[in-house]
């Protein structure tokens, strides 16, 4: 489509600044897409890395989920379960990559707590009696003390193994869930920007500013063309006047 | 402070109770439905859905990836896994990028 403008001087500075404006918009925009497609590169791998992971640990934690499950009644089960440990909080907090505002997502103390736990489970495995003993205490006080040691807070005599692996593994998953969410936010966030940027691009690219140049061109060859004219009249005129 | 959900068949996220996790036990699509809806209506910062139910309530997560919270997130399916989240992820980045660039990591 050609751009239509009236042949003056005038206009033909107005369109040369705005070509060297959408050029320069072009070369900005094109380093906002690279910069984006850098970063995306880096989130796409560490997203493929953590899916990866978290497949392989989930399917270990199923598979000693459903020993546990096979071997346990359904409410002693669930009563396990409902004790091992309450909802997690998980903050968020927001992060600019270029201009795009991303959340980054952290569970609550779920770092130091895991560590602890995975702690107490190193340092021994505790006698089997001392568990019993601990359980007998005030309910929340025993419950986060035993969290601590690394001692499931619910009864060791009705559940089995199993599903002490079995939560451990869940456990430790749900970090790598809530970070995996995050990952997969950003990259999604990620990939809206760099196609609404690529767009952009192309169009200053491939449309504006292939036609603000046809402009350009049209005019300053009108005006040469009427340049031209006004001269060969010029001329018809002055040889009019001389023949008098 | 937000909290974790998590939306499936009930085998696929009672083990999640024990994680910290809010489990949502759903065994159809009509369930399914409620228990999202009780879910958007409370603060939840990541919404885990695990394929099966994604795949049954294609239609009502759609809208909510566009929105800040929560954060939906498909989880792999441990025993069945048809790679769903991954195929998202693959249209994502293909949509963006402009070509498949995700396979050259893997071959």
């Amino acid at each position: 489509m050609e751009l239509r403008v009236s042949a003056t001087r005038q206009e033909l500075t107005r369109l040369k600044n705005r070509v060297r404006m959408a050029a320069r918009g072009h070369r900005l925009l094109k380093d906002k897409r690279d910069q984006l497609m850098k970063e995306f590169m880096a989130i796409v791998h560490e997203n493929q890395r953590l899916r990866k992971e978290l497949e392989r640990r989930l399917s270990a934690a199923y598979r000693s989920f459903a020993q546990a499950r096979a071997l346990l009644s359904p409410p002693v089960l669930e009563e396990a379960l409902m004790a091992s440990s309450g909802p997690e909080e998980v903050s968020i907090s927001y992060r600019r990559i270029m201009n795009v505002v991303v959340p980054e997502m952290d569970i609550r103390g779920a770092g130091e707590e895991g560590e602890e736990r995975t702690e107490g489970a190193a340092l021994g495995a505790m006698p089997e009696a001392a568990p019993g003993a601990s359980q007998r205490g005030a309910p929340g006080e025993s419950r986060k003390r035993a969290v601590n040691l690394g001692i499931p807070p619910y009864g060791l005599a009705s559940t089995s193994s199993d599903l002490d692996d079995a939560i451990k593994e869940f456990q430790g998953i749900l970090p790598l869930l809530v970070k995996l969410s995050e990952v997969e936010r950003k990259i999604q966030l990620l990939a809206d920007e760099i196609e609404r940027t690529r767009r952009r691009v192309n169009a200053l690219e491939y449309i504006l500013i292939p036609e603000l140049e046809a402009a350009v061109k049209s005019v300053e060859m009108r005006l040469e063309e009427m340049d031209r004219a006004n001269a060969s009249r010029l001329m018809k005129v002055k040889d009019i006047v001389r023949a008098h | 402070m937000s909290k974790v959900a998590v939306l499936g068949q009930r085998d696929a996220v009672l083990g999640f109770k024990a994680s910290g996790a809010v489990a949502f036990a759903a065994d159809d699509a009509r369930e399914a439905r409620e228990k999202l809806g009780k879910i958007l209506e409370d603060d939840f910062a990541v919404l885990l859905v695990t394929e099966e139910m994604a795949e049954m309530l294609k239609e009502e997560l759609r809208p909510l990836y566009e929105k800040p919270k929560p954060v939906v997130t498909i989880l792999p399916d441990a025993r069945r896994p048809r790679g769903l989240g991954m195929e998202l992820l693959k249209k994502r980045v293909e949509r963006a990028v402009g070509a498949n660039i995700l396979l050259k990591g893997e071959e």
